[in-house]
């Protein structure tokens, strides 16, 4: 043996190397996929009709801020026969009051109750419909024609004392981490609202059903899919209140929640190949 | 040397002979080397001998034609060696130090004199194993005596390159609790935590090896680093020690402070973080037949007073350790030791997560544990030689509430007039409050722990084989049981009620609620390995070895009905090239791959077995104002936990896994000191995760808006996805000199980049939820960082009156703390985070400096030392993250280390 052996032996390590760093590919085989798709809401019906107690009378157009949260899920199949509205099939039904349970497979949403930094806002601001504080401030004040208030019941008329007041509640440092305001869900696709979503990690075989609904304002701008006794809790000093969030089983019982004005996706899709893009198209406004 | 036959009727005889099942050990060291003439050439047939206090006996052999000797299997410590041959001088090489796993190579020169001349020669001790890649560092006893470690050998693993945190380290870019633990050997790792289970008595420790990277197989399969601590065996000189040392931190002003959510400090608090300790220990070693039978037994108290930030009542911490352990050597062939160590200890008030920790709420924990192990070395020939270990070991940890009493004389935790004396029942399943309720009588919370391992096994060892040059190879077996049982829950029929809501009424169900365990409150879970390992040090030619083997571990972890939760084979595969270009010792140049692995622990089948605890909530009707959900509406129960566990793991799981590469350079650059570079990579995959199967989440992953499966119930589900990963880069540059000329350093400055999904390998719970993983689709933090360690020791010259000098410092830039939140569904298990946007902050920079003297008084028997050393000498804050509950966030905690005095006082003959 002699030192002319090194070249060879650095050739093995490198080959050792390599062997070990490449490995092996390992697959869960879980049966998920990522489905992508886009959210259409037409214009004309996501006009919002609000009242007050006074019986005034108005509506909301062409506004994204006043959609309310659209839940999408992925189920094994719709059923028209339930209700007046495509439907996901229910299982066995245990409790007539609400039917039977849909069992999503996956879903997501657009949009999601957020944040309770005052009282007035529990159950009523959404992540992604607003681009800014002032934004909320105007759309509150101008189109609900209900100005966000403090706990004394004073308008809040600047845009930092919101986002101040938020951060405080929320213990947050940026606008990022609060998610009240920033990207917006919705953007203008002409005749129609339009978002993008993607259901991650569902349950996926061929042939499952994409279906959603948005939970549209009632007439003094509440959301049924809300639990103002939901969510986190806020307790300082005289303020001592729920934050609110949606009911966890939103997508279980759709059914229990829609109510008079909400759209629903007429048109069931049908997916097959998870790579497939799909528009859902919630179409059909409900009427009682 | 021996042929390849020899190898193959070897091996025969270790499949013949050996049938039982053991685990490597590593406990001793190696001198080897050439003897030269004046012109370089090697000299045969040399008389080489070495002796050393550490060893029954000395040990001769003759060089070989290459002039070659070779002496492995010696205990640690120092060593003197004798080389004689007729014509040339005898030489004598005394002071060299022999580490654990680690060759001590010498080049000795013969000078040509006259017959009888002695040459004793203490320059140039060997500081650079040209033999080995692996990368740590051995801790000498004369070391960890001088060095300010605040006589904790764990104070000082930090002196290790990658070596961070605090006393279950994080090595190598590994979680605290993906490290091995080795006494004498025989591993001790806690079988359900992976973290440390004993308390070793100081004054019995030879040498502690910290392992980081690159590390044979023969050490094992975990995915962090390997701390192996070897003990003293005694010796022909009869040993008496005894010591004494109080450390107080109350003396100097401390700071301790929190701090807000945005990184700005608070104000210091003005919590009593009491510090206080008190060590005492006597050790006395010696002979039981000279050179035949040695033994050793010391004993050891630690007592501490120590408050945690924030907490106005100590921790009393109530510790003894005793060791024991004879060393047997009939005869040259044969070497028998046994073992034993425990560690009870007392810890009163344990509930510290709460400064307002209610006197009746008080508690006593005893915790501690005992290993005991048999050992047999047989040295066959002296280059053939194999050693059998048994091991059990217990470990306990008992945890129970103190009930009140209305026995004025006993003193401690009074009843209020209104409570009543309980009477602890550890049978009954009970009730518990939760949040900020209190019981009204009492709060009889019990929990009792206890594990076990049982290891046997052997390892067989052949050196100077030949074939296309030197072969020295290994094999071994090993087997371990390991099982843990814990029984915990509460007591009793007690009534709970809301602190701010005082009215309650037990009769009408007004202000009052209570959870029963309605489930079975023990638990059993097991785990079997049985592993393997082959390992070569080939030596083609005299200046280049290749270190390569694999080990194959087959690791079974059982839930409490038997179940394999984690099934999985290890295959270890290592391989190393060393290279020393100019064949003089003081050279290397080193490349190293290797795949090491977790087989799991018990911890995680506590979360996935048949059978849980269970628990029904009871609602009185102030609570059942905020039921929205859950509730059966059949009566006033509000959520119910059934006793099947529900949590399941996915079918073919693979073993988390960690490849590496490192390369690198050593160089004596002066003598007795060399300086290094190295550069490891380390690709950690597929480490253990736990996700939930059933929720449906919204759009970033903060609510759930509906259950596939239709129930309240969160279904959580282990995984090991290949998302759930580390990547980890570092590179070191330091320097180490040997003992010699009465001075020893160490220190090395690490640049590190890690980042990941995982922080650390649950132990827990908590890990990769889903949404973590499909929502945020980002990396769980980046950390760059800068750490240096130093550990310095000096003796002033000026005997008889030895003052001994010592210093370590610490730096570490600190750690990102990235922002999670809990997410807005409650699910349980602590409830599952998310991380928003970016990283939140870093701990501030963490600089810490002791410094220690010791002043040695010769007296008419033995020696009289006293000792004092100051720690945290910049009063350093000491950063870290910190989970706020009532925020619901994690944030930057922190305290100030309070400045230390130790003094004391040593007696030995």
């Amino acid at each position: 043996m002699s030192s002319e052996l090194l070249p060879r032996a650095a050739l093995a390590c490198v080959l050792a190397s390599a062997a070990l760093s490449v490995g092996c590919k390992y697959d869960e085989n879980l049966p998920n996929a990522d489905l992508k798709g886009t959210v259409r809401i037409p214009k004309e019906l996501a006009a919002v009709a609000l009242s007050d107690l006074e019986g005034n009378q108005w509506t909301i157009e062409d506004d994204a801020r006043a959609i309310g949260p659209v839940y999408i899920g992925v189920y094994a199949g719709i059923d028209d026969t339930l209700y007046s509205y495509p439907h996901p099939e229910w299982g066995p039904v245990l409790d007539e009051e609400q039917g039977g349970d849909a069992y999503p497979w996956g879903g997501t949403s657009a949009g999601r109750f957020a944040w309770g930094c005052y009282e007035a806002t529990v159950c009523k601001t959404l992540t992604g419909r607003y681009d800014s504080y002032q934004s909320v401030l105007d759309f509150f004040r101008d189109q609900v024609r209900s100005p966000i208030t403090d706990d004394l019941g004073n308008e809040i008329t600047s845009a930092e004392e919101y986002q101040e007041r938020c951060f405080m509640i929320e213990d947050v440092t940026s606008d990022d981490e609060l998610d009240l305001v920033g990207p917006l869900d919705f953007t203008d696709g002409g005749d129609y609202f339009e978002a993008e979503v993607e259901i991650l990690h569902s349950q996926f075989t061929p042939g499952v059903s994409v279906w959603g609904f948005a939970d549209m304002p009632s007439a003094a701008f509440g959301f049924s899919t809300c639990d103002v006794e939901g969510g986190g809790y806020h307790y300082y000093n005289s303020e001592d209140y729920y934050k609110g969030t949606n009911y966890r089983d939103v997508l279980n019982f759709p059914g229990k929640y829609i109510t008079a004005g909400d759209l629903v996706s007429f048109d069931p899709i049908v997916v097959d190949d998870p790579e497939q893009e799909f528009v859902l198209e919630l179409g059909y406004k409900y009427e009682d | 040397m021996h042929s390849l036959l020899s190898l193959a009727r070897m091996l025969l005889l270790v499949l013949l002979v050996l049938p039982g099942l053991a685990r490597a050990s590593v406990t001793a060291g190696t001198i080897k080397g050439t003897t030269v003439d004046e012109g370089g050439l090697p000299v045969p047939g040399v008389l080489v001998t070495i002796k050393s206090d550490n060893m029954m006996g000395a040990k001769q052999a003759d060089t070989d034609m290459e002039g070659r000797f070779n002496f492995p299997e010696l205990p640690p410590g120092i060593y003197e060696l004798t080389a004689e041959k007729a014509g040339f001088a005898k030489v004598v090489r005394p002071g060299l130090q022999v580490n654990i796993g680690r060759n001590t190579i010498l080049t000795v020169e013969m000078p040509l004199q006259e017959a009888g001349e002695e040459i004793v020669i203490e320059e140039s001790r060997p500081v650079i194993d040209t033999e080995s890649a692996q990368r740590g560092s051995v801790l000498t006893k004369e070391f960890l005596e001088r060095i300010p470690a605040g006589r904790s050998y764990q104070s000082a693993v930090q002196l290790a390159a990658g070596t961070t945190g605090g006393s279950n380290a994080n090595i190598g870019g590994a979680a605290y609790n993906e490290n091995t633990y080795l006494l004498d050997g025989v591993n001790i790792t806690d079988p359900v935590t992976g973290t440390f289970s004993l308390n070793f008595n100081f004054d019995a420790i030879e040498q502690v090896e910290i392992l980081t990277n690159a590390f044979d197989p023969e050490y094992g399969y975990n995915l962090g680093g390997a701390i192996n601590v070897v003990t003293e065996t005694g010796g022909n000189v009869l040993e008496f020690v005894v010591n004494a040392y109080y450390t107080n931190g109350n003396w100097a002003p401390k700071l301790d402070a929190r701090y807000a959510a945005d990184g700005t400090q608070l104000a210091p608090t003005d919590f009593d973080s009491r510090f206080e300790l008190f060590q005492a220990g006597v050790k006395i070693a010696g002979p039981i037949v000279r050179d035949r039978a040695w033994f050793i037994a010391t004993y050891q108290h630690d007592r501490s007073l120590i408050a945690n930030v924030g907490i106005d009542l100590p921790r009393d911490y109530d510790g003894h350790y005793v060791f024991g352990k004879i060393t047997f050597q009939p005869t040259a062939a044969h070497r028998f030791t046994l073992l034993a160590q425990a560690d009870p200890t007392t810890i009163s008030n344990t509930d510290q997560s709460d400064r307002f920790v209610y006197p009746e709420a008080q508690g006593q924990q005893t915790q501690g544990g005992v290993v005991a192990s048999a050992r047999w070395d047989w040295f066959i020939s002296p280059e053939i030689f194999a050693e059998t270990i048994a091991t059990v070991q217990k470990s306990y940890l008992e945890n129970a509430q103190v009930p009140c009493t209305h026995d004025e004389n006993l003193g401690y935790n009074p009843c209020e007039p209104t409570e009543y004396e309980y009477s602890v029942d550890y049978t009954t399943p009970g009730r518990f409050g939760s949040n900020n309720a209190f019981d009204s009588g009492n709060y009889p919370f019990f929990d009792f722990d206890d594990r076990w391992r049982y290891s046997l096994g052997t390892k067989f060892s052949m050196l100077q084989l030949s074939l296309l040059g030197t072969h020295d190879l290994k094999v071994g077996l090993s087997g371990d049981v390991t099982r843990w049982r814990r029984t915990f829950g509460y007591t009793g029929d007690v009534y709970y009620v809301d602190l701010n809501e005082l009215s309650y009424n037990p009769d009408t169900l007004q202000n009052y609620y209570w959870v029963e365990i309605t489930g079975p409150i023990s638990f059993l879970a097991r785990a079997e390995n049985i592993g393997a390992f082959v390992q070569d040090v080939y030596k083609p030619i005299d200046n280049l070895t290749f270190r390569f083997g694999t080990r194959y571990d087959r690791n079974i972890v059982r839930n409490d009905v038997g179940e394999p939760i984690i099934n999985v084979g290890l295959w270890g595969p290592r391989f190393s090239v060393i290279w020393d270009p100019w064949g003089n010792n003081k050279t290397k140049f080193v490349g190293s791959v290797g795949r090491f692995n977790d087989g799991g622990r018990l911890a995680v089948p506590y979360y996935l077995s048949q059978s849980g605890f269970g628990s029904k909530l009871f609602l009185g009707e102030y609570f059942r104002r905020s039921v929205s959900a859950h509730s059966n509406g059949l009566d006033n129960s509000y959520s119910y936990a059934p006793n099947e566990n529900l949590n399941t793991v996915l079918d073919g799981t693979i073993a988390p896994h960690s490849d590496e590469f490192s390369v690198g350079a050593e160089r004596e650059i002066i003598r007795d000191l060399a300086a290094n570079v190295y550069f490891t990579g380390k690709y950690t995959r597929n480490l253990y995760a736990f996700d939930e199967t059933n929720l449906v989440w919204d759009e970033d992953g903060y609510n759930v808006l509906g259950t596939s499966d239709g129930t309240a119930d969160v279904l959580q589900r282990m995984r090991t996805p290949s998302i759930a990963r580390r990547d980890y880069f570092r590179t070191d540059v330091g320097v180490q000199k040997v003992w010699s000329d009465r001075w020893q350093v160490q220190g090395t400055y690490s640049y590190t980049i890690s980042r990941g999904t995982m922080q650390t390998s649950p132990s827990g719970f908590l890990s990769v939820p889903q949404q973590v993983e499909y929502y945020v689709n980002g990396l769980l933090f980046t950390d760059v960082r800068h750490d240096v360690s130093a550990g310095f020791a000096w003796d002033l010259p000026n005997d008889p009156w030895t003052t001994q000098l010592g210093a370590l410092i610490f730096f570490e830039s600190g750690n990102p703390v990235s922002r999670y939140y809990a997410n807005g569904a409650e699910i349980g298990f602590g409830s599952i985070l998310r991380q928003t946007v970016g990283t939140y902050a870093r701990e501030e920079p963490y600089f810490e400096a002791r410094i220690k003297v010791e002043q040695e008084v010769p007296v008419r028997k033995g020696k009289l030392s006293a000792v004092a050393e100051l720690s945290n000498l910049i009063n350093a804050r000491q950063g870290d993250g910190a989970y706020v509950a009532s925020d619901n966030r994690w944030i930057i905690s922190g305290r100030q280390d309070p400045l230390e005095l130790t003094l004391g006082g040593r007696y030995e003959f």
